[in-house]
């Protein structure tokens, strides 16, 4: 009897052995398969951003040909995109990491219909269920207006030049034009002086004498500041209404929205453009029409079209007669509420990042693309 | 007597089990190692899957029709000291897949999205079997680069893509005996 205990005694001991054994395997294993994935996650995600910024995307339209200049063409949903990629369509060669606005835009457009959603993307980008992503797109230089200080014929816009860790840029060139509409034309004021503040710091005042205005009630209804931060090739721009009768308007392709219904069934739209001499930039404005103003489909916006559109456009005026809607080119989407398959989370997921310095309108964005395995 | 007769039921009830422990512990093992190859096969695929991404979209930026673009990769001659493949698959409404799998296993695999379009249309993916020197291929990819399926020790490899109604890519090697 006692010998038969000895041999269940060691085959439990050769048991234990070969079950602690394959448990420390597995152990050993698991950290190995863990870098693996981790370094997977880091390739993956650099594939889609190579995909997303250097791809035109492409969608089919109803006559049967396929558009890669999606962004524009207001009859592409977000859904029908069959494949997403936000590069700058062009008929020759492509500069890399240049972005079309109009596709960016649509990340976040406030007009339902035409808003690409992340889901959208994710399905385009064949991610499936097994990945989650966010994008966040913001300028380069980090230009903060603080509220101006008016006092009689003066007004002083504070300007704070920084970069993305909060460093400031002394040496940047700020250049700024304030705009308004006058018996239905436009008008200019350029600023009267730009003065550091101190300049070592990256502050700067950007002041404009008001006393050539001759039309003060309409200068504080419609003025919008058109600012410029150029710095070693960088630049900058916001387009900002201040008028307290401005009102915010979307352009995507050669057509403007803005919310509630059309007051006018036609205008004039001032488009104001941009463009660089040495180290500075320069603004100037041109007027043509806005017609045909209908209802959009997912209601709730007035749509208009433009006779044209100035490529490098950067902010445009409309005045109705009751209000004037000022729309701006620039882009912003920063954070999990963002642009995001998770809109709802506070944070991002443990996962991948990557980042790019991309051009959108002739101003440097940082492109930063987020992705997380949805499981482990 | 009774006790020699316990002794060899014993003794052979204790060999079985080191048979079956032993047979358990090489399953266990080996569901191991695949999984280790699989994540290395994996890092391969993703490799492959981003250089060829890459130069499909550098070929698509040149809107040019007839250029050619190819990069050089490096690739692993073993994976775990055995041979391994390489596969392009473009699957019907699936899209582009980059797959590496063990030559002696090949159910051990992983596969790597080209994230080109949802249907796999306007990028074929050459995948069939190479073609002959001074077929449309080599036309294009000149006498410097073979068209390749599969990974063989001791060569360069590299990705290409080419450009004319629709966008052709595979995967190469150096040609050792061209200039």
């Amino acid at each position: 009897m006692h010998t038969i205990y000895e041999y269940l005694f060691t085959g439990l001991i050769i048991v234990a052995i070969v079950v602690a054994s394959a448990t420390m395997l597995t152990s050993i294993s698991m950290p190995l398969k863990m870098i693996s994935e981790r370094e997977q996650l880091k390739v993956t995600t650099e594939k889609l951003l190579s995909q997303v910024l250097l791809s035109t995307g492409s969608a089919p339209l109803a006559d049967g040909t396929v558009t890669a200049d999606w962004g524009r063409n207001l009859n592409v949903a977000g859904a029908d995109l069959t494949s997403f990629g936000l590069a700058k369509q062009s008929e020759t060669t492509r500069e890399s990491f240049v972005l079309d606005v109009d596709k960016v835009q649509r990340l976040n457009f406030s007009v339902n219909s035409l808003r690409v959603e992340p889901r959208s993307v994710a399905t385009s980008l064949q991610l499936g269920n097994d990945y989650g992503f966010a994008l966040e797109i913001f300028p380069v230089l980090n230009v903060t207006v603080r509220p101006p200080k008016v006092t009689g014929s003066s007004e002083e816009y504070p300007v704070l030049v920084r970069n993305n860790e909060g460093m400031p840029i002394p040496g940047a060139s700020v250049t700024a034009e304030m705009y308004y509409i006058v018996n239905g034309y436009v008008a200019n004021l350029s600023a009267s002086s730009v003065s550091g503040t101190p300049k070592e710091l990256g502050n700067f005042t950007v002041s404009f004498d008001t006393r050539g205005v001759s039309n003060k009630t309409a200068f504080e209804r419609s003025k919008t500041l058109a600012l410029s931060v150029d710095y070693e090739g960088t630049r900058s721009i916001q387009f900002r209404r201040y008028g307290t009768g401005t009102y915010d308007a979307y352009v995507l392709g050669d057509c403007l929205f803005h919310s509630g219904s059309a007051a006018k069934s036609s205008g004039s739209i001032f488009e104001v453009i941009t463009y660089r001499r040495g180290s500075s930039s320069y603004f100037r404005n041109v007027t043509f029409t806005l017609t045909n103003a209908t209802t959009a489909a997912d209601g709730g916006y007035a749509r208009y079209q433009m006779s044209y559109l100035e490529p490098s456009a950067i902010g445009f005026m409309f005045d109705d007669g009751s209000k004037v809607w000022v729309a701006s080119r620039s882009v912003f989407f920063y954070g999990p509420g963002g642009f995001s398959t998770i809109p709802s989370a506070s944070t991002f997921p443990l996962g991948s990042q990557l980042q790019r310095v991309v051009t959108i309108a002739d101003q440097a964005y940082v492109f930063r693309l987020y992705l997380w395995r949805m499981s482990w | 007597m009774p006790v020699s007769i316990t002794h060899v039921i014993g003794t052979v009830a204790l060999l079985g089990m080191l048979i079956a422990v032993g047979f358990a512990f090489s399953l266990i093992s080996s569901v191991i190692e695949a999984d280790l190859m699989k994540g290395q096969l994996g890092d391969v695929a993703e490799y492959v899957a981003l250089n060829l991404g890459e130069v499909i979209s550098l070929v698509d930026a040149s809107n040019y029709p007839g250029v050619t673009m190819t990069k050089a990769i490096e690739l692993p001659e073993t994976i775990s000291g055995k041979s391994y493949n390489i596969m392009l698959l473009n699957q019907t409404g699936l899209g582009c897949y980059v797959q590496a799998s063990m030559v002696s296993r090949p159910d051990v695999y992983a596969r790597s999205l080209i994230p080109l379009n949802i249907t796999g249309s306007g990028v074929w993916l050459r995948d069939e079997t190479v073609k002959a020197p001074g077929s449309w291929w080599w036309t294009y990819l000149g006498d410097k680069v073979i068209p390749t399926n599969g990974t063989s020790a001791g060569f360069r490899y590299l990705v290409w893509a080419h450009w004319e109604r629709e966008i052709e890519a595979g995967l190469g090697r150096e040609n050792p005996s061209a200039g």
